[in-house]
């Protein structure tokens, strides 16, 4: 039977322990039969209005329910009836507001790299409006763009645009990509004079500890490639292990580095020291398990990777690590959740 | 001749009353060595029969040093004019622009913002360039001083201006304005030519712009790379134009009021010059089209590719051993736009696979001490010191007969000869996809294609690309050869000197005899 008839039922129901003459006896037992009625009247009410009531409204489930089943109780007779009458009206329009809506429009993603803050120029868009067969005016407003945007974002897209047909696209990723790098063989170039000069222990750890820094942004920026990066990543690891050298209390940044260090390297084992080692040190588990998962899964170790993303549920994480997180967790199905939002790219 | 014999000062310029070619070039030739340079001074020494004179356009004296070049005996005129010298501005005075003048600015501005394809609009430019001079109807002080202009300015500023600035509005339109005076002015001292050709638009171009409008005369504009694009993108980087946008106003998406203003500049000087211009010569295709798309009419444009004098070149060939020498050399001035760091990045990779290897960059670097320092702080870094060697200016033939390969990292070029006087000798070449170089290594479609490549084509600042392509092809000494033989062929068909001389020898007389037949 549908569920509004259930709900005409008990309204009915309830009308009939109203009209019924056992309400003018003086007695217990007529008292107890009328209110055992209305509560099952209402009982019966509450659970066919709660069916009814839109998916959106019916969390809390208790509490719902006992709200419902209170509007009858408390009201006898005109609360069923302005219950049902809400229900079947509302039930009514939803229906026809269903059948008539405008088909759902997927939204373009929103590229996000380490915060949840939805950022304005999407990476999506920005890729759309530099392809080819866009106006050169909007491509060049699209290439400016990209100056707002992370490097790490940026760069690989600039690169594609190093062989653009268009000389002028060409030109200005190289130029963006070169004034990048220049920025940071300066600092690399002044560091690397700073090393030959006469040092304190500690002022060469530091000298030492930049030189590894900037080499790593080199790497992390996607500014050198192949050949070039292992050796800029070879470089890195001379300096920090110099650096390590000098120092008997290394902090938890440096040895976290060099564990990444040696993971763009390809050395999983010695990686995986480094970074438990600096978690250790006080390196936050939010920053490290990711890698220690992702060397997990280059070593095939699915039920490690689990862990570790199971580690990751309960700590505060990039919103793309989430997304990870999710998927390894199993939360990846859940629907209308905050993060799907968020990530609809994913 | 070293450049202690060259000549130093103005008084030693040799100056005539007529030429036959008057060049109007803007930083090249003879101050600049280069690929432009290099083919001005082959163009006068290639016409001894012709008296040319040469008029430089600069930005400072300063920015330039000794002249590169000898100059020729048949450049019998050579003035100079430097655009942004700190001139004194004229004396404070009561200055009033006349009306009409003024209409006429305001008509040409208008064009200039609304339809530039006007035909009055070229032709308004050119009259309102000859009034500017003390002798005309907007001189420099009307412009500074007068009530009429300030006013104007004023009211440009409020209709068009997107930056809140009006003190940069106002001293930007005066920067911009500032060089047409003394462009008038030189125009007046150029002696009288037969022909007017520019190398360039721009500055240059607008000197042609008034020179024809003075005096008609056939005016030829030959481009090797396109002025209004490389003026193009050297604003869109420029870090000197102001944006005064707070951060409410500031959209990341939409460029600066005052660097589209310049751009826009910049794009009125390329179209007015295009429109004066009887003939307009590019050096390939690519830049024939983009000439028509900045406003050049189809009728008068045409192709000259650059040549090389084969025969200084060709009895070098004997000297070259059998195998390929493991030698790549970069054959140009050490400047950023060759971007040599992207040559010596590709050596880290080239000697990961072949130690032996050497990278060899010849060519000057004075040009930008610090781009060359740059570099070979780059080659340390890279534990390249040992291998890769910068020679300074060498003398091709000695040099051609050592080497493998021909390296060209650039991220522009339009017709570069060191590929052709590469390919003249017999060396291969590894470019990067830039101007008219994949026509050059795998040529057009049709005969020259069937030839075969001369080389590789890689993108622009891929090292790993780069020496890849090399690899191939001095790993492999068939192909080496191939690519070789190639290269000569190509050469020797499609760019020699005699070739290009021929087309510009059709382009001179057709400008004599229109000279002889207005004159007759």
């Amino acid at each position: 039977m549908k569920v509004i008839y259930w709900a005409w039922m008990a309204v009915l129901a309830d009308l009939a322990v109203f009209a019924n003459p056992m309400l003018m006896e003086n007695s217990t037992r007529a008292f107890i039969a009328v209110w055992a009625g209305h509560a099952a009247a209402c009982t019966v009410l509450a659970n066919a209005t709660y069916l009814l009531l839109p998916l959106r409204y019916k969390n809390p489930r208790a509490l719902v329910w006992l709200l419902m089943f209170d509007f009858a109780f408390i009201a006898p007779v005109i609360g069923p009836l302005g219950m049902l009458f809400i229900a079947h009206t509302t039930l009514y329009r939803e229906s026809r507001s269903a059948l008539r809506a405008a088909p759902a429009t997927v939204e373009l993603p929103e590229y996000n790299v380490q915060s949840k803050e939805n950022t304005r120029s999407s990476q999506g868009a920005i890729r759309v409006r530099l392809s080819s067969n866009v106006p050169q005016g909007v491509r060049m407003q699209a290439l400016l763009t990209l100056q707002s945007v992370p490097n790490r974002v940026s760069n690989p897209i600039l690169e594609d645009l190093l062989g653009d047909a268009t000389d002028d696209v060409r030109l200005i990723a190289f130029g963006m990509l070169d004034t990048e790098e220049k920025k940071i063989s300066v600092h690399i170039h002044r560091e690397r004079k700073n090393l030959e000069g006469k040092l304190t222990p500690s002022q060469r750890y530091s000298c030492l500890r930049y030189l590894v820094e900037l080499h790593w942004e080199l790497i992390y920026a996607s500014l050198v490639h192949g050949e070039l990066r292992e050796h800029i990543l070879g470089e890195a690891r001379q300096y920090i292990e110099a650096a390590l050298v000098l120092t008997d209390k290394p902090d938890a940044g440096i040895v976290f580095l060099k564990g990444r260090i040696l993971l763009a390297q390809g050395e999983l084992a010695a990686a995986e020291k480094a970074i438990v080692n600096a978690v250790m040190l006080g390196q936050p588990e939010a920053s490290a398990l990711p890698y220690l998962a992702e060397m997990a899964f280059k070593r095939r170790e699915f039920g490690a990777v689990r862990n570790f993303m199971l580690r990751l549920q309960g700590l505060q994480v990039a919103a793309r690590t989430q997304a990870i997180v999710d998927l390894w967790g199993g939360r990846h199905s859940v629907a209308n959740s905050h993060d799907r939002r968020i990530l609809a790219h994913i | 001749m070293t450049a202690a014999s060259l000549p130093t000062s103005e008084t030693a310029l040799p100056r005539a009353d007529s030429v036959d070619v008057l060049l109007l070039l803007e930083g090249t030739f003879p101050f600049v060595a280069g690929g432009v340079s290099s083919w001005v001074n082959q163009i006068i020494r290639g016409f001894p029969e012709i008296r040319f004179g040469a008029i430089f356009i600069g930005s400072r004296r300063e920015d330039y040093g000794e002249m590169r070049y000898v100059l020729p005996d048949n450049l019998v005129h050579f003035d100079t004019v430097y655009l942004f010298e700190g001139r004194d501005a004229p004396v404070v005075e009561r200055a009033k622009m006349s009306a009409g003048i003024m209409a006429d600015v305001e008509r040409m501005h208008d064009l200039f913002q609304t339809d530039i394809r006007h035909p009055k609009c070229p032709h308004l430019f050119a009259q309102l360039m000859d009034e500017a001079g003390p002798d005309g109807k907007l001189s420099h002080e009307m412009f500074l001083y007068s009530r009429e202009s300030w006013d104007y300015i004023k009211e440009s500023y409020r209709r068009h201006s997107t930056d809140p600035s009006f003190v940069d509005y106002f001293w930007t339109i005066r920067t911009i304005h500032t060089p047409f005076w003394q462009l008038r002015e030189v125009a007046l001292r150029c002696p009288p030519a037969r022909i007017y050709h520019s190398i360039s638009t721009g500055y240059a171009g607008v000197l042609g712009v008034i020179l024809k409008h003075r005096h008609p005369r056939p005016f030829l504009l030959s481009e090797h790379g396109i002025y209004v694009k490389e003026r193009k993108i050297d604003l869109y980087q420029a870090q000197w134009i102001k944006d005064n946008r707070n951060v409410f106003e500031r959209d990341t998406s939409q460029i600066s009021y005052y660097r589209e203003l310049w751009i826009r500049f910049f794009e009125h000087l390329g179209y007015v010059t295009y429109q004066a211009a009887d003939d307009i010569v590019a050096l390939y295709e690519a830049n024939r089209q983009r000439q028509l798309l900045d406003g050049a009419p189809l009728e008068r444009t045409q192709n000259i590719p650059n040549g090389i004098d084969l025969e200084r070149f060709a009895p070098l060939r004997a000297l070259r051993p059998a195998k390929p020498p493991l030698v790549l050399c970069l054959i140009g001035r050490v400047v950023p736009i060759k971007d040599i760091k992207t040559f010596i990045r590709a050596m880290r990779t080239v000697i990961a696979h072949m130690p032996e290897a050497e990278a060899w960059i010849a060519g000057p670097e004075d040009e930008d001490p610090d781009y060359a320092d740059e570099c070979r702080e780059l080659a340390i870094r890279l534990g390249l010191e040992d291998c890769v060697k910068f020679l300074g200016f060498q003398k091709l033939p000695e040099l051609l007969p050592k080497i493998g390969l021909v390296v060209l990292s650039s991220i522009s070029e339009a017709l570069p000869l060191v590929i052709l006087e590469g390919y003249a000798v017999g060396v291969p070449t590894v470019s990067t996809d830039v101007g008219s170089c994949r026509q050059l290594v795998y040529g057009l479609p049709g005969e020259d294609e069937a030839i075969g490549a001369s080389g590789r084509v890689v993108r622009i600042a891929d090292p790993e690309a780069l020496a890849q392509a090399a690899l191939e092809l001095l790993g492999d000494t068939d192909e080496w050869l191939r690519a070789s033989r190639a290269g000569i062929r190509r050469v020797e068909t499609y760019y020699t000197q005699s070739l290009m001389f021929g087309s510009y020898r059709v382009l001179y007389e057709k400008g004599f005899a229109w000279q002889a037949s207005a004159s007759s």
